[in-house]
């Protein structure tokens, strides 16, 4: 496939970016041409995804990264458009959630931040990234597990990651948020304690027990995924398919994949789009309870 | 001392011709993207990624150091010589900077704003050898509330840059605090003052108001005055370098400056912007000349020079002692590490020693670098002065919508920087002063959400801001600062 | 300076400009929906004490200009033909930056800004205006990814 443009919607230098230059090199790797990425920041990348609804809809050669903080981000900014606009194409990669308290705290485990939550839920002020993002989400779904009042959730979200992470070792939030290669080397130096991963089973390599396994039935992975614009035929949406498909199964993107530390999560064509309504469903609803939706 | 033999062989690392460089292509290409507004280093570094996956770590890392520190440099010369500054941190180096060069010693500003920041790169450098984890232990004391108490110290260095006229003054600060309301609600992450425009979500870049107020607003102000567009600037008046008055007036701002510049550097949400703030601040209360402010005093360029660079190398503490990003750069800079599987924190310093040794001794080579470039360069950057005038904003304004343009290739930014370039040509005609606009901007949004936070972590009880002992103590201060000045007024004098 | 005190109608007009705009603010705020927070303190808290600020700001400064009082350089005289020109150029660079191209679109302004300043040696000022907008181009979109749109050049540069 060639002469593509993939839109990343954020700034250089971020995960959306990232994928979309990973992927856009795969591609080129096995001989397509004229591949551009181009940055569309804004929004939680809900300026990208107009201009792909918008102005790119009906055209064969062009495809957007976006991820599970795109679904968040779309209902908090009461965007016009949504991602039940696009054509799925693919979900790419994924990284797992991880739940922390500073290493002096006195929450040892992952019980005891639960029995905190369901006695009062609004004393355990959780530290994370944007409102209405990843963090957030999770701290919502956590909470209502754990039979806390989920209305009266204490979230304060922080600008840049680094914030969040000070907070957290300063012990100015009870409990910290965040996706768990962020924060791995404070986790592995011992100045965090990491309660739990929000991964559906044990993940090789990190020695992090699930939500689940400790009785809070709530799984989150932070996807991100590549989507078309709206208005193609089935040809059409079976070539962009076929080409991404091809791209993911390569070596070079096992390579991209164990380089970057990225989950696999690959899940194509319609099972994604099924997936995007499934997740759209579940964060508007936690959301809509936290009070950041009507 | 264990740090100085590692930092020894730091220098071995980096004194390679290969490494020697990259050193001088990371601080050419520094100083080039400093000039230009809206294009920084973190862009820049995050632009360089990919194509230094295949360079050895340690030549990126020394490239990417020089970089960070040439953008300063080269941001601080544009502010000077254009009164078009480059990066939020050198926006008050532009307030003095430029009336110096106005009047004929444009070279001498350059020259103390180099050597200022040498000298505040090379203290700073040291500190980060020695004493970084003291610095650590510092920055996480600092929460919301305490944040909050910082910002309500920082806002009361408006009070020096006000101006003839406090309401004008008031009136420009206020302009600052709206334009930073706009944009998605941090804590809650709803649309504020957006309009129903897209593109407003993202809030109004600083990028784009500091060059519309100073570049935009300043070309349509001078093209609005035929009597000063036709006045002759002389590029130097008396000795090219400084004399020795501008020698003992530079060298205490300096040394403030560093001490001002590098903890908020280490601070988790510091940034470049407020210690030069408060730089300039200090050294206009602590001039014995203060009438000379607003007119290119010299501390007003040698104290934030070095507070903006001494923060530079203040960021780096965090982020290598405990992987703590504390600005886009440095978070860029993560980026970077994790791309050569490095994981900053304490055990980069065991795990990757050689290459963090490398690192620190490669911002010492930086630093001489850039003083043995700009030095001598400092006499022929001043015959920017002499372009003639049409072609000198013709260049101006191109360059200007160029970064503004690429901040996040939007055409929607050129708009709002027309409309912001055609408030800074009003207040420019009707003698509004502009910089108390700048911090409002900066210190606003900051100020808004470390105050909400706090008040979020402490559901609601207000109490949090005497209880915590440092914001007591830096909301004392600040009210110290505020009132000190007219209580002394009103004591009657007294005659020993 | 006017030794009798007169009114001065661009004071009085930014005066009420303030005001406009600290209403603009106000009312905007107070439509916007404010999800339940802790913190007692919401999103609307520090726009309506900017509003404050800004009114009282405007007001002050609409009286100031009644009595006369306002300071302005208003005595100098103006371009405003100039004035004009620049912002043409403004206005025309972000209208055909896309679809000519960053070239054409930086001439274009270039060009403005010199003739607005007083220049007359076109042939000087085009040149100088092509070389620095090619140099730019060339220097970003090739030295660092940069996307600048390419316009009636693409494939040319």
């Amino acid at each position: 496939m060639n002469d593509l443009r993939i839109i990343a919607p954020a700034g250089p230098g971020g995960g959306w970016d990232q994928t979309a230059r990973a992927l856009a090199d795969v591609m080129a790797a096995s001989g397509a041409t004229g591949i551009t990425v181009e940055n569309v920041p804004g929004a939680g990348g809900t300026v990208g995804l107009a201009q792909l609804v918008d102005q790119e809809k009906g055209k064969p050669n062009v495809m957007m990264v976006n991820g599970l903080v795109m679904v968040g981000a779309i209902l908090t900014n009461q965007s016009a458009v949504n991602l039940g606009m696009t054509t799925p194409v693919a979900r790419l990669t994924g990284e797992y959630e991880v739940i922390v308290v500073p290493a002096s705290s006195e929450v040892k485990t992952l019980a005891d931040l639960v029995a905190k939550l369901k006695a009062d839920t609004g004393t355990v002020a959780f530290g994370g990234g944007s409102a209405g993002g990843t963090d957030h989400i999770l701290a919502g779904l956590v909470a209502k597990a754990a039979g806390g009042d989920v209305t009266k959730l204490n979230y304060v979200p922080f600008s840049g990651g680094g914030e969040a992470l000070a907070a957290v070792m300063g012990g100015h939030v009870v409990a910290g948020i965040s996706g768990y290669s962020e924060w791995a080397g404070q986790i592995a130096s011992g100045e965090l304690r990491a309660l739990a991963l929000s991964a559906p089973e044990r993940q090789a390599g990190i020695d992090i027990p699930t939500l689940k396994e400790q009785g809070v039935d709530v799984e989150l992975a932070n996807w991100r995924a590549i989507v078309a614009p709206p208005g193609l035929d089935e040809a059409q949406t079976k070539a962009l398919r076929d080409a991404v498909d091809a791209a993911v199964k390569s070596d070079a993107w096992k390579k991209v994949l164990a380089e970057k530390k990225w989950t696999d999560l690959y899940l194509p064509g319609d099972d994604f789009g099924k997936l995007l309504e499934a997740e759209n469903a579940r964060v508007t609803e936690i959301l809509k309870s936290v009070g950041l939706v009507q | 001392m264990e740090a100085f033999g590692a930092l020894l062989d730091g220098f071995a690392t980096a004194l390679t011709p290969i490494n020697l460089m990259w050193s001088l292509v990371g601080v050419t290409l520094g100083t080039l993207i400093g000039i230009l507004p809206g294009i920084g280093p973190a862009l820049t570094i995050a632009l360089l990624l990919p194509v230094t996956r295949t360079l050895d770590p340690t030549g990126a890392f020394i490239m990417f150091a020089g970089l960070y520190y040439g953008a300063m440099y080269g941001s601080s010369t544009t502010s000077i010589l254009l009164n078009t500054p480059g990066e939020s941190g050198s926006i008050v180096t532009a307030l003095e900077g430029n009336q110096m060069a106005r009047r004929g010693r444009g070279a001498a500003a350059l020259a103390t704003a180099a050597i200022g920041s040498f000298v505040a790169g090379t203290i700073g450098t040291m500190l980060l050898t020695f004493l970084a984890p003291l610095f650590v232990k510092l920055a996480i004391l600092f929460g919301p509330a305490e944040y909050f108490a910082l910002m309500v110290l920082a806002f009361t260095t408006v009070t020096t840059l006000l101006g003839s006229s406090v309401v004008k003054g008031l009136t420009s600060l206020m302009i600052g605090l709206a334009f930073g309301l706009a944009g998605t609600d941090i804590l809650t992450g709803q649309p504020r003052l957006v309009f129903g425009i897209p593109s407003m979500l993202r809030g109004i870049d600083t990028v784009v108001v500091a060059v519309g107020l100073f570049a935009v607003g300043e070309a349509l102000y001078m093209a609005s005055r035929r009597d000063l567009r036709e006045a002759v600037i002389l590029p130097i008046k008396g000795s090219l370098f400084m004399t020795r008055e501008e020698w003992r007036r530079s060298w205490k701002p300096w040394l403030r400056g560093t001490a001002l510049g590098f903890p908020f550097g280490a601070l988790p949400a510091g940034g470049t912007e407020i210690p030069t703030f408060l730089s300039y601040f200090m050294e206009k209360k602590l001039s014995k000349n203060p009438e000379e402010f607003g007119k290119g005093a010299i501390e007003g360029v040698a104290g934030p020079e070095a507070a903006n660079n001494a923060a530079v190398a203040g960021v780096l503490v965090p982020l290598l002692a405990l992987g703590l990003p504390t600005s886009a750069t440095a978070a860029i800079l993560l980026a970077a590490f994790e791309q050569y599987n490095l994981q900053p924190g304490p055990q980069l310093f065991t795990a990757s020693g050689p290459l963090v040794w490398g690192l620190i001794a490669s911002l010492y080579i930086g630093n001489v670098m850039l003083l043995v470039l700009n030095l001598p360069l400092a006499g022929l950057w001043v015959r920017l002065l002499a372009i003639p005038q049409p072609l000198l904003y013709g260049g101006i304004l191109v360059f200007s919508t160029l970064g503004v343009y690429s901040l996040s290739n939007s055409t929607f930014d050129l708009v709002l920087l027309f409309v912001v370039g055609l408030i800074g040509f009003v207040m420019r005609r009707h003698d509004f002063p502009v910089a108390p606009a700048i911090i409002g901007l900066i210190l606003g949004p900051m100020a808004e959400a470390q105050f909400r936070r706090a008040l979020t972590i402490s559901q609601g009880d207000a109490s949090v801001f005497f209880t915590h002992p440092i914001s007591l103590a830096l909301l004392v201060i600040a009210a110290l600062v505020l009132l000190l000045p007219a209580l002394i007024r009103k004591l009657p004098v007294q005659k020993l | 300076m006017n030794t009798q005190r007169q009114t001065s109608v661009a004071g009085l007009l930014i005066g009420f400009g303030l005001v406009a705009i600290a209403a603009v603010i106000a009312v905007d705020v107070s439509g916007m929906r404010v999800p339940p927070v802790h913190a007692k303190v919401g999103p609307r808290f520090f726009p309506l004490l900017v509003s404050c600020g800004l009114a009282v700001a405007g007001a002050v400064t609409a009286w100031q200009s009644w009595r006369g009082t306002f300071e302005s350089e208003e005595s100098h005289p103006t371009d405003w033909a100039a004035v004009a020109i620049v912002s043409a150029g403004l206005i025309l660079h972000m209208n055909l930056l896309k679809p000519l191209g960053f070239v054409p679109a930086a001439v274009v302004l270039f060009m403005c800004v010199t003739f607005a300043f007083g220049s007359r040696s076109f042939l000087r000022d085009g040149v100088v205006a092509l070389v620095l907008a090619m140099t730019a181009y060339l220097a970003f979109t090739r030295l660092l990814g940069l996307q600048l749109p390419p316009g009636v050049l693409a494939g040319v540069l």
